[in-house]
């Protein structure tokens, strides 16, 4: 059974086309900062983080979103694979990088506002339960390799 | 994290700005957490949750106005809304997950109708005055304890010492009236006896 139905693929990948993945990735990264001071513990060495607009725009925060967000836009190739598209990206978060994986969750619910914020009227209830899906469904494989 | 005077301010400024469309926007909050959150649902049994329903726009408008006096008691949360409080940790028994859920919702209804509001700065604010709200309406505030503790005290002393025990009046159970003892009269004191 696929992880999402044909027609929640078509939402997700109908909007995603449409998305400034570049963009996109550095303003929701910058809003995670910005709403939930406590992930800031990841990015001590990004610089200036001591206002909403110091890190929104800040190069580095820029460029880790775009980073960040461009392995997503690479695990939606996989929707029906998300454990194995993000089975080393796992294992780096949690031997490495030591992030809690409710960061995951956080980030995927501010990615969601970000299409909302962006997209308006075309970000329907339907298109959004279909991403909420989504980022459920990353934010659980990039947890699973944790021990 | 309590809400800064900035903070206060950029929340009641967007209220006001939202009106009378508050009911409009819980209301699609619901419709939206209903179809993203099905679990949600499993608390409306009774309810027609079709989009459009009469019964989710009516409730939409209760979520809207608690909402709208929690913008108005942003100094005091916890007593502005225990009655929501009792009602939803006492009778309703939902789980406090659910609250988030739609609190991420609402976010989420207000980032697509007001983008040139919703900036870093006022998603931060919002997201702060709802985790309030949340925190609020799940767990039963210190004032709806004591309510609960002085009401169980004062019935404890009125069936211990009689009536006038709320006035603060102790009756020693020889003067009783209303002892189940038998009726053998009023026993002397010692100072009776004496003289």
């Amino acid at each position: 059974m696929s992880f999402l139905s044909a027609e929640e693929k078509g939402l997700v990948n109908g909007l995603w086309g449409k998305v400034n993945v570049d963009e996109v990735g550095g303003e929701a990264l910058g809003r995670l900062l910005v709403v939930y001071p406590w992930t800031q513990r990841f990015f001590q060495s990004f610089g200036d983080l001591s206002s909403a607009d110091a890190i929104m725009g800040n190069s580095k925060v820029k460029a880790h979103g775009k980073k960040v967000l461009n392995s997503f836009s690479d695990g939606l190739k996989n929707i029906d694979d998300l454990k194995g598209a993000f089975a080393k990206l796992s294992e780096l978060h949690c031997d490495k990088l030591h992030v809690d994986p409710e960061n995951f969750r956080l980030l995927g619910n501010v990615l969601v506002c970000v299409l909302a914020h962006h997209f308006g009227h075309e970000f329907n209830p339907q298109v959004q339960a279909a991403f909420q899906k989504v980022v459920a469904g990353v934010a659980s494989a990039l947890a699973h390799r944790y021990h | 994290m309590v809400l800064s005077a900035a903070e206060r301010a950029a929340v009641r400024a967007l209220w006001t700005k939202l009106g009378s469309n508050v009911g409009v926007y819980a209301t699609e909050a619901l419709e939206r957490t209903f179809l993203a959150f099905p679990t949600t649902k499993t608390y409306f049994p009774h309810f027609d949750l079709t989009p459009g329903s009469a019964q989710v726009k009516a409730h939409g408008q209760k979520v809207a106005d608690a909402l709208t006096r929690a913008v108005a008691h942003l100094d005091d949360l916890p007593t502005a809304l225990w009655a929501l409080s009792d009602l939803h940790v006492r009778q309703l028994r939902v789980d406090p997950v659910n609250f988030k859920l739609l609190g991420h919702c609402l976010l989420v209804t207000l980032a697509r109708h007001y983008p040139g509001d919703f900036s870093p700065a006022m998603h931060a604010s919002l997201e702060k005055f709802l985790s309030h709200v949340i925190s609020s309406v799940k767990c039963p505030t210190f004032f709806f304890f004591f309510k609960s503790f002085y009401l169980f005290i004062s019935r404890y002393r009125e069936s211990a010492y009689g009536e006038g025990a709320e006035r603060g009046e102790r009756i020693p159970s020889r003067l009783r009236t209303d002892s189940a003892e038998p009726d053998v009269g009023l026993k002397p004191t010692n100072h009776e006896l004496m003289t």
